[in-house]
């Protein structure tokens, strides 16, 4: 069970890192206080993204790793069954003098046969991977609400800075007639007193002219900064999302799992101790072979899930702008090896290469 | 097999199903004596009463914890502490997993206890919350029950899925032999139900089963893994002699608890569902809980040679070949009883069905008393 330890240190330690890295994202959107448009970071470029990315993969395939990883637990039921159902050495060896010495001897093997500390072991290491999983839900889960929580209050501090932006603008155009008239009133005075007066209220406006210019303009980079910094939040949101979807399929997954294989392995050992000594007749075989390739399909069918959860959100955001949907569709693609590693994992699984590199 | 069993979601469900049980261990915590009762001695049925009781015990305590640890259920959001799955067809009882799993949730107690807020923090923010906030604290219910329910698991004795065998030395009428009285308990899996079980056994070991440190271990883990419910007394019996030639069961028996019936809880007979739902009028008066006890007396020994010079001592055990179901279970005797309230009882004896003569009645009177009808 070394080996088990193992990976739930590396799980552990890897979630440790995630969450680190998350974090930073997410206080770089919700961490400074100052509603400013100054403040807002606007270096969250698409590599810190595509980094918190790329390392959730590698964990999410490392977890995976581990749920499989569970069927070295169970495959120290298979060699209980087998156990019961055969001969040992020296049975047969036995039988070779008396059968019936043989047979007493199972006998006797099988009747203190019980698989109750393996299935014990089994659920015990599904509820740490569960409770491993559980916590990087709820952090992610915190995460959400913090991010979007800051959001809303950035779309209302951008819907504040388009109305400042509307007023300038209604501002300007109505300075424009003024100045035109202005300047044909100078055009066609003679007297030098009134043509500086109104040379010096044209001066005046036209420095109210290039004063709202140039707030338009600050306004306008302000207006831009925030909308890209809401872009970039609303992918941060859904990426989140994402990845607490992606727990919730995983702890769901790992739960149903072990719950049929308590109840099956649980009653095949029961009806195997049963049989063999009330002399019922019973196909085990099937039961147990089956089992294991209904858990192996299972798994796969996790990376189908998220996969069409990542396909429904891109529908959801269909009229986000460019930028965002060009980061949603790297992310697609993210998930698509996400999955496809989730179909390595379980393919390596199936061909018994586990272990071996690829 | 009961793959899943019916998954309780909703809190007055829940909550009405563990009052029910409350109800009911309060009633039979009482009838232990009348579980074991055993015609030999006097002293002997007060010690097996004594054992029984301690189990019923033991049973309350676990589901006490449960209906803690399932009290917020349907009333908070998230994955916690989710459904409760009870095998509402066979049992009325929990699925065994939520036995099983509470003995992997005791495993991890002293780190939760060690995680998880104190009471008086948590009371403290309660009443923070109502004042403030006035709406129903229910996260911090929540962590409320979870401690309540770490704590229970840390302080309390609980009936787990596996309960190891005890040891009671009993006098002994022949001085080369000793006596035993070895009992252990079990959820079984099969059928959702908790079985205890009771071995007088004879010993003419050289040392006492009690001190002997090589033996009891081994005898402890054989009975455990001998405890299905599908295999016989008789099975289990012989194979207990087979393998422990100098240990003697003299009388075994086998205590199942339940089936529980309870209206619009669990699924069963149209009688039973007929009774119970005539019954509902009133609260409290809906349901039934039987129980069966079977046992395995042996009636003599004889020498069975095992080589030139040696032979061992078997067990011939007492199995009337005439009684039909007796034999097809292995068992000496076997006693079918039930409890329930007077209304449904009432209900059941206009009916006169004939296939619950033979079960002896307890019911519960208007004021909690135990009336026996035979």
């Amino acid at each position: 069970m070394q080996d088990f330890d193992n990976a739930v240190h590396l799980a552990e330690e890897q979630i440790r890192l995630a969450q680190a890295k998350t974090e930073a994202v997410t206080s770089a959107f919700a961490g400074s206080k100052i509603a400013e448009a100054e403040s807002l970071p606007i270096d969250i470029e698409n590599a810190d993204l595509q980094d918190v990315e790329a390392h959730n993969e590698a964990m999410n395939a490392n977890i995976a790793e581990l749920i499989i990883g569970l069927d070295e637990v169970t495959a120290g039921f298979s060699k209980e069954f087998d156990a019961m159902r055969d001969k040992t050495g020296w049975e047969t060896l036995v039988g070779w003098f008396s059968s019936d010495k043989a047979d007493s001897l199972r006998a006797e093997r099988i009747r203190v046969a019980s698989i109750d500390d393996n299935l014990q072991d089994l659920i015990g290491k599904s509820d740490v991977i569960v409770a491993i999983l559980d916590r990087q839900l709820t952090t992610l889960n915190e995460q959400k609400v913090k991010v979007e929580a800051r959001l809303e209050q950035t779309l209302a501090e951008r819907e504040q800075a388009v109305a400042e932006l509307e007023a300038l603008r209604a501002e300007l155009q109505a300075l424009d007639p003024k100045i035109i008239d202005l300047e044909n009133r100078i055009s066609m005075t003679s007297d030098p007193a009134e043509r500086t007066r109104l040379e010096t209220e044209l001066a005046n406006l036209n420095t109210r002219h290039n004063e709202l210019v140039q707030s338009e303009q600050v306004t306008l980079a302000r207006s831009q900064t925030l909308e890209k910094y809401i872009e970039k939040g609303k992918t941060w949101v859904d990426s989140l999302q994402n990845q607490a979807a992606t727990q919730m399929v995983l702890i769901n997954k790992l739960q149903t799992d072990t719950k049929q294989r308590v109840v099956l392995y649980d009653a095949l050992t029961k009806s195997l101790k049963t049989a063999q000594q009330q002399e019922v007749a019973h196909r085990i075989n099937e039961i147990g072979s089956q089992t294991d390739k209904e858990a192996q399909a299972a798994m796969a069918a996790i990376g189908a899930a998220t996969q069409s959860r990542i396909a429904d959100m891109m529908e959801a955001h269909e009229d986000n702008i460019v930028f965002a949907r060009k980061v949603l569709e790297e992310k697609a693609k993210a998930d698509e090896r996400f999955a496809r590693r989730f179909a390595r994992v379980v393919e390596k699984h199936d061909k018994n290469l586990y272990g071996q590199p690829s | 097999m009961p793959a899943s069993g019916l998954e309780i979601s909703d809190s007055p469900t829940c909550r009405g199903y563990f009052g029910k049980f409350s109800e009911i261990t309060r009633h039979i915590q009482g009838l232990a004596a009348e579980m074991s009762l055993d015609g030999s001695s006097k002293g002997m049925a007060e010690l097996e009463a004594e054992i029984v009781e301690g189990y019923l015990q033991q049973l309350s305590n676990t589901l006490t914890a449960l209906s803690i640890k399932y009290l917020m259920t349907g009333l908070v959001g998230g994955r916690r502490p989710g459904p409760l799955a009870i095998d509402h067809i066979d049992s009325g009882f929990p699925l065994f997993q939520e036995v099983i799993q509470m003995a992997s949730d005791a495993g991890e107690v002293t780190s939760q206890l060690a995680v998880l807020p104190k009471r008086d923090a948590l009371k403290e923010d309660m009443v923070e919350h109502l004042l403030h906030r006035r709406s129903p604290p229910r996260d911090l219910q929540l962590a409320m029950s979870r401690r309540v329910y770490c704590e229970m698991l840390a302080e309390v004795p609980l009936f787990l899925a596996q309960n190891p065998a005890q040891l009671v030395p009993l006098g002994t009428r022949d001085p080369q032999t000793r006596g035993h009285l070895c009992h252990w308990a079990v959820y079984d899996t099969q059928r959702n139900l908790p079985n205890v079980y009771l071995m007088q056994l004879e010993d003419s070991g050289e040392r006492t089963l009690t001190q002997d440190q090589r033996r009891w271990p081994l005898v402890a883990e054989h009975l455990l893994a001998q405890s299905l419910s599908s295999l016989k007394l008789l099975t289990i019996a012989r194979g207990f002699d087979k393998d422990f030639p100098d240990l003697h069961p003299q009388v075994l028996k086998r205590l199942h608890l339940g089936p529980m019936y309870a209206n619009k809880l669990t699924r069963h007979s149209d009688i039973v569902q007929d009774i119970l739902a005539e019954s509902d009028d009133e609260p409290g008066q809906d349901w039934v809980l039987c129980w069966t006890v079977e046992t395995l007396r042996a009636k003599g020994a004889e020498k069975t040679s095992t080589g030139l010079f040696s032979s061992v001592r078997t067990e011939v055990y007492d199995i009337d070949p005439q009684a039909p179901e007796e034999v097809e279970a292995g068992a000496s005797a076997i006693e079918r009883c039930m409890i329930l309230p007077y209304r449904p009882y009432q209900r059941l004896v206009e009916r006169d069905l004939p296939q619950l003569r033979g079960v002896r009645k307890y019911v519960v009177g208007p004021d909690g008393e135990i009336l026996r009808r035979a």
